[in-house]
């Protein structure tokens, strides 16, 4: 608790220290940043932190530079704290942290950047921990796992990715291509990976590659995407001579297909995702691969340059073939998990208020039907076959960005 | 019956304020007004410019053009002078090119454009500005300042 206090507050001293810094606008080096804080309020199970009583453990503050040394030569670095109930604990991380040399720049742009990228999947992956630039408070699990522990590899891969842009009548083509250098994967990562919060040892990335073929048409009015990552994953349990766990390695290749039509009132957006799992290892019980998977189809109305309301429905599997979850429930035998653990449905109504283009205020309500996207973190009792299956989550949100 | 006369008619008031906010808040108001126009710093050689690069200029994805660094000037978003522009010169609305400006901002892709407080500081920024664009919604007249068209056939 301690530690966590300590980098929410050296996270602040950065921002406030920041704040007045004499950077002229338009100048070569430019500033920003956001803050945001959520409380959360549900029944039946928790979200981020104790929400059945109420929890205010969804803070989200960063800070990011860029610096252009030439018109093709940029470095852009941004520090995160990131605070969600008992998954992430709020110490500031470098969320990227890159060199971008654009080597062609007109109708076709190239370029590479070296160094800790934000890898681009779907439409909000880029931004996902920056509220104003989330459809709601909350992203779509499905698409945007947090639970899963590839989360190290979604916020950002150390490694090289190229882009291309392509600027024609016919609309605009862009295509992003990232290559991760083996890491080792953070210990909240590790503990939702591996599903317990007590393996020792250490879960490696040995590799990951990121493609994303974007189109968008009459400036954005349609915009269609295709996502396809894929990432290898090691366990080594260290020199205990009888773990928890065994060693194992697990391969996840997702695809991911979005579409969003865009009017002055109304966008409608989808997108949906096919993630295969191949576990190999782990002790005797695992082995066969699986796929997840899930879709959100969401509804967004402007009623004028302040207000708007969102309406969202949410489906999601963790394995195609055992929908309902009894099969996956009954695998932990003798202590089964519920079947909920094994999907979640949901509806999220929401509206959201910008007084100013800085502030943004939202209120969502989410009715929900399972567990398998809710933080295990949050819900010890998972692992004992508990939680509710049916369950109402209500949140309220203030973020400032400049 | 008496009631119900009153009833209706506390009905057809709220009809009338539902049909007068509708008016107010939803339908667009008739511009009658020119289209803004672009103006680039003189150090921008060309006078024209097809649409896609111009987005592409506004939605901060092209960092430079001819060599020299881009600096995007633009009003508030709230300005009827940046919705015009965003709508009938770009064709697309004020929050996709908000939205585009966040996406590069924070994932550090791209910057930001100079939000400036007024049409006549837009004029004497991208005066000042070698490889500053912006727009105006009156005719200009400024000596380091040209007015770019686009290019027809969009």
């Amino acid at each position: 608790m301690k530690r966590r206090g300590q980098g929410v507050c050296l996270s602040l001293a950065v921002l406030g220290s920041l704040w007045g810094a004499p950077v002229q606008a338009g100048g070569p080096l430019e500033l920003h940043g956001f803050a945001s804080q959520g409380y959360l309020y549900s029944n039946g199970n928790d979200y981020y932190g104790p929400s059945r009583d109420g929890s205010f453990e969804l803070t989200e503050l960063g800070i990011n530079a860029r610096y252009a040394v030439t018109p093709s030569l940029s470095l852009a670095a941004q520090v995160v704290s990131r605070r969600a109930g008992e998954l992430y604990d709020g110490d500031p991380r470098l969320d990227y942290g890159f060199v971008d040399y654009r080597f062609l720049d007109g109708p076709l742009i190239g370029g590479v950047r070296l160094g800790r990228a934000k890898i681009p999947i779907g439409f909000y992956n880029e931004t996902r921990d920056v509220a104003t630039t989330r459809p709601g408070i909350l992203l779509p699990q499905t698409v945007y796992v947090e639970g899963l522990g590839v989360r190290d590899f979604y916020i950002g891969a150390d490694g090289l990715h190229t882009y291309w842009q392509w600027f024609t009548d016919r609309g605009l083509f862009q295509f992003d291509l990232g290559v991760a250098v083996p890491a080792t994967l953070q210990e909240e990562t590790q503990a939702a990976f591996l599903r317990t919060q007590d393996a020792p040892g250490d879960l490696k990335l040995t590799s990951g590659q990121n493609a994303r073929l974007l189109y968008e048409r009459d400036g954005g009015a349609l915009r269609l995407g295709a996502t396809y990552s894929r990432v290898r994953t090691e366990y080594r349990p260290g020199d205990l001579t009888s773990p928890p766990l065994a060693a194992g390695e697990t391969s996840v290749d997702a695809l991911v297909l979005s579409a969003e039509w865009n009017r002055e009132r109304l966008s409608l957006t989808t997108e949906g995702v096919i993630r295969r799992l191949h576990p190999k290892g782990y002790g005797p019980l695992t082995g066969d691969a699986y796929t997840e998977a899930g879709y959100y189809l969401q509804g967004t109305y402007r009623f004028n340059h302040q207000w708007e309301g969102v309406v969202r429905h949410e489906q999601h599997w963790n394995d195609t073939r055992d929908r309902s979850g009894t099969r996956q429930s009954r695998e932990f035998e003798p202590l089964p998990r519920a079947p909920h653990r094994f999907y979640q449905h949901q509806w999220t109504v929401g509206a959201g208020w910008r007084p100013t283009p800085q502030w943004l205020l939202r209120a969502e309500w989410h009715h929900i039907e399972g567990t398998a996207l809710t933080p295990l973190a949050d819900n010890p009792q998972f692992d004992q076959g508990g939680g509710q299956v049916r369950w109402d989550l209500f949140a309220l949100q203030a973020s400032y960005t400049f | 019956m008496k009631g119900n006369g009153f009833v209706f008619r506390g009905l057809k008031a709220v009809a009338r304020m539902c049909l007068l906010s509708w008016i107010l808040l939803i339908v667009p108001s008739a511009n009658a007004d020119p289209p803004p126009m672009v103006i680039a710093h003189e150090s921008l050689q060309d006078d024209v410019i097809t649409l896609p690069m111009l987005r592409a200029i506004f939605s901060m994805r092209l960092h430079s053009l001819q060599g020299e660094r881009l600096t995007v000037f633009v009003l508030d978003t709230r300005h009827p002078d940046h919705e015009a522009f965003s709508k009938e010169v770009l064709g697309v609305f004020p929050y996709q090119l908000q939205n585009a400006w966040n996406r590069v901002i924070y994932s550090g892709t791209g910057r930001g454009p100079v939000i400036v407080e007024s049409p006549q500081e837009m004029l004497r920024r991208v005066g000042q500005t070698p490889g500053g664009i912006g727009y105006v919604g009156a005719p200009v007249d400024h000596p380091d300042v040209r007015v770019i068209s686009m290019e027809a056939g969009r």
